[in-house]
């Protein structure tokens, strides 16, 4: 089933039940993201942008650091927001679309990071079990992406 | 990058190297870097939205960045080249900057 469709100049969402329950954890998987140095998942969404100057990526930071958080905070609310609505087909503009594909991204990034995956072709590596309920949310929120990615590149 | 099919501005990656003894500054080159986890079908289109490449140009930095760990994705003075690395954190992707 095709999850997200471009159609008349909006995006609409076609979701299961188990797809909608996944989407409405992520507000809480998000916003719980721990410190940098006891959650693996922080340091991946703060890149350090100037790896061989420490004084030019503190400075970075400081500059950006709160206008990125600011930014996921809004997308964020967008996706909380729409998550809300009565039961589907939901629709979606495309600027509400891209907070919702920030969403996914920001997610899969901080289950990936938790689960430990650091190369390409983990999808075969037997040492990431396939029942880890995280590496489970990991595939679906890539159909997803994949499918609301599809339909953004309608809308361009 | 994780496979699955997919998926400004003038093309900021032209410009040229200027010599910093004339009073021009180098330029500052954003590199986003490969990473296990983003769908090369949602790297394309990143660089589509925030860019304005074509299909044709994101999809040739995407597999470059897939294929050899890193692509130059823009150039630029230092304070563009940091606005462009925070719309690619934004997105989820690595980008760093560096100075040839």
């Amino acid at each position: 089933m095709t999850a997200f469709r471009w159609r008349d100049g909006v995006i609409e969402a076609r979701l299961g039940a188990v797809e909608k329950a996944l989407l409405a954890a992520l507000p809480q998987l998000i916003t719980q993201v721990g410190e940098v140095g006891t959650d693996p998942a922080a340091a991946r969404l703060r890149p350090v942008v100037h790896p061989h100057d420490a004084a030019r990526s503190a400075e970075y930071l400081s500059l950006s650091s709160d206008l990125i958080e600011g930014e996921r905070d809004r997308d964020l609310e967008t996706f909380a927001a729409g998550l809300t609505e009565p039961s589907g087909p939901w629709t979606l503009t495309a600027n509400q679309a891209m907070s919702w594909v920030r969403v996914l991204t920001t997610a899969r990034i901080i289950l990936g990071a938790r689960i430990g995956i650091e190369e390409d072709g983990w999808e075969q590596d037997p040492a990431v079990d396939p029942r880890d309920p995280r590496v489970a949310a990991l595939h679906v929120l890539a159909r997803l992406q994949d499918s609301l990615v599809r339909a953004l590149r309608a809308s361009l | 990058m994780s496979e699955r099919s997919g998926t400004l501005a003038p093309d900021r990656t032209e410009t040229p190297i200027e010599d910093e003894s004339r009073g021009i500054a180098r330029p500052w080159n954003v590199v986003v870097w490969n990473d296990p986890i983003n769908l090369m079908s949602y790297v394309t289109f990143v660089f589509r939205k925030v860019f304005g490449y074509t299909e044709t140009k994101a999809t040739k930095l995407m597999l470059q960045v897939h294929n050899e760990g890193r692509a130059i994705v823009s150039s630029g003075p230092l304070e563009r080249a940091e606005i462009d690395a925070a719309a690619m954190h934004h997105h989820g992707l690595w980008a760093t900057l560096e100075q040839p």
